[in-house]
């Protein structure tokens, strides 16, 4: 053989170039054959918006009213139907609360500005960032110093000697300076609050999540700010939804505001489940617990997943159906996804992560949309923004498929 | 006689090329065994790469001007075999270690792609791939095998293409100025202008391809000029070869 090969070395040179070509050949058939059959199944779905590559990231706005399709010449607003709100650097209106709204420099649209509610600019488009609106209340920034302004464009707060500044929710923001203070834009009152939060947020049952450390743990806050249950630390806490949050409970671990970051373990023992207001574990989740999504308003179902499971349980805790997943043993699937994405029930249907892809299942269990897509996230009006590959598009299942 | 050629120079190629290929395949294995942490294992790949592409100058510098130019030129000169064909062997020849080189870096490369489609799907993936391959979309699958098939021919020509490029400058600055010192000089000249050329040449249909979005036709167009350069300079090698040992 060995001989063959150097006696006949332009000979099996060329039997290697014919199986090369063979094999990229076949390979390329099966591939094409997949992407035409993709196709073929996808343009059957009811698209708003076919998938394409037009834009560059396509998703629902945070307050889930629109989607936001990014392109080169700036951000387009689109409604549930697919039509453009408004579009590129001269009209880009991003809906802020309370009525007002954020606008762009017509030289850079990055660069923002904010018009009250009678459409009166407040604030020139000058400024990095621009938070909040809630009860008349603007957070806006620009090269790290924050100001907070009220809807006539005078000036509440000067954010200098702050480190940082984060809008929490309606009038209430997150000063950080040499320590944490709450401050309330409504009646200019600060409180003290410790010096290791990262960020506050609503838990959705009038009172607060405290993330801390940068990345965790989490504990739960009254409406006045204290922590609840005795300061009891969380891995993971979700909003409350229909009675229930759902949390990764830190064994013997509690809050104090003197404690060090070094003192969180990076992978403590933690127990998982979906518990009342008052802390106790309604239901006990068993330990091949990935994640546990809310439950939801509409159907009191929940969808929780293990590493090959994704599976809807009732308010007992009982499994009423499963589908096949595929997550790897360290997942952290779910902790990553903003609220709306959450594989929550809501007409119908919830936008489910299978470990590779997404797909869509609907509350007994099918599957309405195969999971073979690298993203999906809910929108208005039970439209989702679908992407696969580079391609985005939405599609809409308000009468369902 | 050719095929002559080519087992000649491929026989005295392999002791400059073997370091080249070694170290491809020990890259390869270290890779291939470092799957699971993929698309990461594509950095020990390329430095790999471009340590044996270090190796492989030596290769193409001993075909291509030592084995031409200083010891070995007598010996040519007395070898029954037409100017033609010691061109054509010396492309040939360097291609086919150029490709062995390839086959044994793409390998590990498309086991790594075929894992990094597995963890996403081999849907997503295939999407991916059609990204990347804009004709995926127009071209029926038959046919876009036919287009895959022949990448491996369009690689090995395009190899040619450069090799015939390689030569004609070390032929071409052999000639120029003969009898003045500094051989290597005039080979160093010829490697600069190599890579220059060569770079600039890729670039150019690399951006023409992603302006049309891969189209099939600039492609094509690409494969018959790189055939037409393959020719004119390899007719120019032969040209002057016969010039230079007819001296």
């Amino acid at each position: 053989m060995k001989e063959f090969i150097k006696k006949n070395a332009p000979l099996t040179a060329l039997g290697v170039l014919v199986i090369l070509s063979l094999i990229s050949g076949i390979s390329g058939y099966f591939i094409s054959a997949d992407y035409q059959k993709q196709n073929a199944e996808m343009n059957k779905l009811p698209w708003v918006v076919p998938l394409t590559k037009e834009y560059d990231n396509l998703w629902p706005t945070d307050d889930g009213k629109f989607f936001e399709a990014e392109k080169d010449d700036g951000t387009y607003l689109m409604d549930s139907r697919g039509n453009i709100v408004s579009k590129g650097n001269d009209n880009c209106d991003y809906p802020l609360a309370g009525g007002m709204t954020r606008f762009s420099s017509k030289n850079d649209y990055y660069i923002y500005g904010v018009k009250n509610k009678d459409g009166k600019v407040i604030a020139e488009a000058k400024y990095d960032f621009v938070y909040g609106g809630d009860g008349g209340y603007v957070l806006i920034e620009k090269d790290s110093r924050a100001t907070i302004i009220d809807e006539n464009g005078n000036t509440v707060l000067d954010g200098k000697g702050y480190r940082e500044i984060t809008h929490i929710a309606g009038t209430y923001y997150l000063l950080s300076g040499i320590e944490q203070q709450i401050f309330n834009a409504e009646d200019g009152s600060m409180e003290k609050i410790g010096n290791r939060i990262t960020y506050i947020y609503p838990d959705g049952n009038d009172g607060y999540i405290a993330q801390l450390n940068g990345w965790a743990p989490y504990i739960l806050l009254d409406k006045n700010f204290k922590p609840k249950n005795n300061g009891q630390q969380y891995n993971y806490i979700s909003t409350y939804s229909n009675g229930l949050y759902y949390a990764e409970k830190i064994k013997d671990s509690f809050y104090s505001p003197e404690r060090l970051d070094s003192d969180y373990e990076e992978n403590p023992k933690v127990e998982k489940g979906y518990m009342d207001e008052t802390g106790e574990m309604i239901i006990p989740l068993p330990g091949d617990t990935l994640f546990g999504y809310n439950f939801s308003e509409e159907e009191d179902k929940a969808i929780i997943c293990t590493t090959k499971k994704i599976k809807i349980i009732d308010r007992n805790g009982k499994v009423l159906s499963e589908l096949k997943a595929n997550f790897k043993k360290d997942s952290e699937t779910g902790m990553f996804d903003y609220a709306q994405d959450r594989a929550v029930f809501k007409g119908g249907y919830a936008p489910v992560d299978f470990g590779k892809n997404f797909g869509i299942i609907d509350t007994d269990g099918n599957m309405v949309l195969e999971p073979k897509y690298s993203m999906i996230r809910r929108g208005p009006d039970n439209c989702y923004a679908v992407s696969i590959g580079e391609r985005n598009g939405i599609i809409n299942l308000g009468e369902g498929l | 006689m050719l095929y002559k050629s080519i087992n000649f120079n491929l026989q005295i190629g392999y002791k400059s090329f073997f370091p080249a290929i070694a170290i491809a395949v020990v890259t390869s294995v270290i890779t291939l065994m470092t799957m699971s942490s993929a698309p990461m294992n594509m950095f020990i790949l390329m430095i790999g790469l471009m340590i044996s592409c270090i190796f492989s100058y030596k290769g193409l510098n001993y075909l291509f001007n030592t084995s031409l130019f200083n010891e070995g030129s007598s010996f040519y000169m007395t070898l029954p075999m037409a100017e033609k064909d010691i061109v054509w062997g010396k492309i040939i020849s360097a291609s086919i270690y150029l490709g062995i080189y390839l086959v044994v870096f793409l390998v590990p490369m498309m086991f790594s792609l075929l894992y990094i489609g597995n963890d996403m799907g081999f849907s997503n993936f295939s999407m991916l791939i059609s990204d990347n391959f804009g004709m995926v979309e127009t071209l029926p699958p038959a046919l876009f095998a036919l287009y895959t098939a022949s990448m491996p021919i369009q690689c090995l020509i395009g190899s040619m293409t450069s090799c015939a490029f390689l030569l004609a400058l070390m032929l071409y600055f052999h000639s120029y100025g003969t009898g003045q010192n500094g051989q290597k000089n005039k080979s160093a000249y010829a490697w600069i202008i190599f890579f220059a050329g060569n770079g600039t040449y890729n670039k150019l249909w690399e951006t023409l391809s992603g302006k049309t979005g891969g189209s099939l036709y600039i492609q094509l167009v690409q494969f018959i000029i790189n055939i037409a350069l393959l020719f004119a300079f390899a007719s120019y090698c032969t040209k002057n070869l016969q010039n230079q040992y007819n001296q």
